[in-house]
């Protein structure tokens, strides 16, 4: 009989991480269907009234739409401005460029709170009134470094004088961005659309500043977490939406991914 | 000259819309620091006053140090958790490299309210913890210590952070030259010794940034406080979200947060000077 | 009265740098006069940095001059952009568009001019069959070969039947053989189609192969500018002597010089030279030089009375040829390229050997310096 190999010391480690990152996730999903208004163990049977509820609740799917239109309009505004950035950093070594990179990049590292109490007292300064909207303003804010990355990556596999070779044959360099650097980066600015649109989706931090009283899937899970026995609607809700995620970001590496592997020839 | 000008315009817009989403409002938050009051007249007063208040008041300092202390020991554990899990990867997984890597990452796409939300399922008084523990007759009692704690902030904050962490930790020792191992080999080394000589120097600006971009932003945390933190549990990004939505001292919430930019700007100087801005996003 | 295809009158090219710190202005071009005629193959060749490039993208447009003109087929086009130029480039890493195919690319010209459809494809068509790809229009670039890759490039860059087709070191990344069965093939398509081809190369061998015409350049200026045969025969100073062909330069005095002829000495010994520089005056020193291949080894008691001493060093036997490689009696080396058993007097040397060394008074010449 052939000895089994022990499985090695860092296989294991990765296993209990991996126990340990998907465990909430698992535990809401068996809450989901659990047959309980309350959310302690033990387990009482299963149920798919969760589901059946979700339908039922206005104010939940008032939420999700509201997350849905701000998360495709700043994801829209993060993708264009940031293909904006990527191909001007890439393609030129001007002066500009490096702080240009840092403020862009700046984003991703400064904590949430500051950057939605800041976007609380502009729209204040300038009148603008609270809505889900002006969360989205400050989702732009935050995705536009990740639009960035993601769009230079692609564009550094190519070779940088394409635009060139279209204006030598005849087309304005606007019109070389369209005909050739567009097309040949789409997969990219997909892959950018989709994190864009997950990250804002989920944001709850700044949001909860700025959305005044309308609300946001996160805002309107945040307030419904005091009230126990709404709770499992919002968990099955919210299993859905993990689904839809995990789903959306798995297209977008893909596409992210087989990017890479063309332009690397 | 005509490359220049197509750069400007390149940048132009995003650049433009950077300055009033996000230095415009920074520098009003300056401004409102001075402010004597949030609304009516009082806001037209410019005064020292709140400096001078947050200065002398030690109760937000401590609680400055202990976001600082807790961000610090998350920043830690995070990063030395993540480590064997890149390490893992790049030399250990072979084929299945990707699909781990995107096993790992994909949880931290889902619902950060939520998985946060879910430690709660975890370490709560009926949760998962404390029920497994009575069926093993470790306790008699479910023990409430574990949810509303220090602890339990600190505990979560490591979950949500251990991806985040191994991601320039993963670049870092993908980008090393495997010939260099070999030649440590072949100049005497063991396998630890070829680590710590070579493989784990290397790959130290990826700890440096995974260590950083877990410690930054978890100085202004203040959604986990609130959900598990209790009351000992509360961070300065509390302190900061009750100046602004409930006790509406605007001008007192901006020094505040002034004071956390401050920090966290010199802690974005440090890691710069650790390595150049584009070698740690892989530009 | 046929214009020229192309006319640069006074360019400079200065490119402001900062180095440490402090700012630099390099000087890539330097008021350089330059007349391409119609129709023919002409290369601009130099050494890396000399600035044939910086020439070449110039007359493109993707580089304006900091002074002077640029002229294509007598209208002038410094101001105008290249898109709007009668010029189209092949470049060094081809530049074909990764997201469309092979057809697709080859028709970008007229698709930007919106031209028909159908016309488009016809145009694409003709121009692939003059390189002779006419089968691979549906191919995507990267799934061509380096050579085939090329050809594309070549293709989508005469479709537009421009005035003049500038061509950047197409052939580097190509191995030699393919690299030289493209010179010969670039040579015929200019021929057949007629276009003037300005054609950039570091590469002497390949420049002297296709070229009717050679600018030679070093350091922004044109050392001289001639057909193949006068660049080799008559190269005007040392760095063409040295760049183009292997030469012999040895340091001599000028013993005696009277309209073409020139008696040289060295350590003593005297030798002639057959092409010396206007006005050469003697009892001064002087650069002799002279190809490898004119060189003629004798035996010290067969020698003609005009030659000089010399001992072998080197023997390198190259199949053809042999390669003597000697030193002269104060030190000076010299390379000498005997071919292999050729004439009554031919005998081979060995290493440590004691010859003269000669060649015919028109093979030698004193350089211009």
């Amino acid at each position: 009989m052939p000895k089994h190999k022990l499985p090695s010391f860092g296989a294991v480690y990765v296993l209990l991480i991996g126990v340990l990152l998907y465990l909430p996730i698992a535990l809401l999903i068996i809450f989901s269907f659990n047959n309980a208004t309350s959310l302690t163990f033990p387990l009482k049977g299963f149920t798919l009234q969760w589901y059946q509820q979700l339908g039922q609740s206005s104010e939940l799917l008032a939420s999700v739409r509201n997350s849905v239109l701000i998360a495709f309009g700043s994801s829209l505004v993060a993708t264009s401005l940031g293909t904006m950035g990527a191909i001007a950093i890439v393609r030129y070594n001007l002066p500009g460029r490096g702080l240009f990179l840092a403020v862009a990049a700046m984003p991703l590292v400064i904590p949430y709170v500051i950057l939605g109490v800041a976007l609380l007292i502009l729209l204040n300064q300038a009148g603008i009134p609270l809505s889900a909207p002006s969360a989205g303003l400050g989702h732009v804010i935050i995705s536009i470094p990740y639009a960035i990355l993601i769009i230079s990556s692609r564009l550094v596999g190519f070779p940088n004088n394409l635009e060139e070779a279209a204006m030598d044959l005849g087309a304005s360099y606007w019109e070389a961005l369209l005909r050739v650097t567009i097309p040949i980066i789409s997969p990219a600015l997909l892959a950018s659309f989709l994190l864009c649109f997950t990250i804002s989706f989920d944001e709850y931090s700044i949001a909860s500043f700025l959305v005044g009283t309308d609300t946001t899937l996160p805002v309107y899970m945040y307030s419904q977490l005091r009230f126990p026995t709404r709770l499992p609607i919002v968990i099955a809700m919210a299993a859905i939406i993990m689904t839809v995620t995990m789903l959306a970001m798995l297209i977008s590496e893909w596409l992210r991914r087989s990017g890479q592997d063309s332009s690397r020839k | 000259m005509k490359n220049s000008q197509r750069f400007l315009t390149l940048i132009g817009l995003p650049s433009v819309y950077l300055f009033l989403l996000f230095i415009l409002p920074l520098g009003l938050m300056v401004i409102f620091s001075f402010r004597g009051g949030t609304t009516g007249a009082a806001r037209n007063v410019f005064t020292l006053d709140h400096y001078i208040t947050f200065i002398h008041n030690s109760s937000f300092q401590r609680l400055l140090w202990r976001s600082a202390g807790i961000s610090f020991v998350v920043a830690i554990i995070s990063t030395i958790l993540a480590y064997p899990l890149a390490y893992y990867l790049v030399f250990q997984a072979g084929a299945k490299k990707t699909m781990l890597m995107m096993l790992i990452i994909i949880p931290t796409w889902t619902s950060y309210l939520l998985r946060i939300f879910s430690w709660k399922l975890i370490l709560g008084s009926t949760g998962l913890l404390n029920s497994v523990l009575l069926a093993l007759g470790v306790i008699e009692h479910p023990s409430p210590i574990l949810i509303y704690s220090r602890t339990a902030v600190v505990v979560t904050l490591i979950y949500v952070w251990i991806p985040f962490a191994m991601l320039p930790i993963f670049a870092a020792l993908e980008r090393i030259d495997r010939y260099l191992l070999e030649a440590a080999a072949d100049l005497g080394c063991t396998r630890m010794e070829a680590f710590w000589r070579v493989t784990f120097p290397l790959s130290l600006p990826g700890v440096i940034a995974g260590f950083f971009f877990a410690f930054i932003p978890t100085l202004g945390e203040f959604v986990t406080p609130l959900l598990v933190g209790g009351a000992q549990g509360s961070m300065y990004g509390n302190l900061i979200q009750d100046q602004f939505m409930r006790a509406l001292n605007w001008p007192m919430g901006s020094v505040m947060s002034l004071a956390m930019l401050v920090i966290v700007l010199v802690l974005m100087f440090l890691m710069t000077r650790l390595g150049p801005l584009s070698d740690l996003l892989g530009l | 009265m046929t214009e020229y295809a192309v006319e640069l009158r006074n360019v400079s090219k200065t490119y402001s740098s900062s180095r440490r710190g402090k700012a630099e202005e390099v000087n890539a071009i330097r008021d350089m006069n330059l007349t391409i005629p119609p129709g023919k193959f002409f290369t601009l060749l130099g050494p890396s940095g000399c600035g044939k490039t910086t020439t070449l993208r110039m007359i493109a447009g993707f580089e304006v001059p900091t002074s002077g003109e640029v002229f294509i087929q007598g209208k002038p086009m410094t101001d105008i952009p290249p898109n709007k130029r009668p010029v189209n480039t092949v470049f060094q890493n081809y530049a074909l568009f990764p997201h469309m195919n092979v057809e697709r690319n080859v028709a970008f010209g007229p698709a930007v001019r919106r031209v028909p459809k159908e016309e488009q494809d016809r145009l694409a068509q003709e121009a692939l069959a003059l390189v002779r790809l006419r089968e691979m229009g549906d191919r995507m670039p990267s799934q061509l070969s380096g050579g085939q890759q090329q050809r594309v490039a070549l293709a989508r860059a005469l479709v537009n039947n421009p005035a003049v087709l500038l061509l950047d070191e197409p052939l580097g990344a190509l191995d030699l053989k393919l690299r030289k069965a493209m010179q010969i093939e670039l040579k015929h398509i200019q021929e057949q189609v007629g276009i003037t081809f300005v054609y950039v190369t570091h590469d002497q061998e390949e420049a002297l192969t296709m070229s009717d015409v050679i600018a030679v350049m070093d350091k922004g200026v044109i050392q001289q500018l001639g057909d193949p045969v006068t660049l080799y025969k008559n190269p005007a100073n040392r760095f063409v002597a040295d760049f183009i062909g292997e030469s012999n330069f040895i340091n001599v005095t000028v013993a005696a010089a009277q309209g073409n002829q020139a008696a040289v000495t060295l350590e003593g010994e005297t030798a002639s030279v057959g092409v010396i520089p206007e006005g050469q005056e003697s009892g001064r020193g002087a650069v002799v030089t002279v190809r490898p291949e004119k060189v003629k080894l004798s035996e010290p008691e067969k020698a003609p009375r005009e030659s000089l001493s010399a001992t072998v060093n080197e023997v390198v036997y190259i199949g053809t040829d042999t390669r003597y490689v000697l030193s002269l009696k104060d030190g000076q080396s010299m390379v000498a390229r005997i071919q292999n058993g050729s004439g009554a007097d031919w005998r081979e040397f060995a290493r440590g050997d004691n010859v003269k060394v000669h060649w015919a008074d028109d093979d030698a010449r004193i350089l211009n310096e």
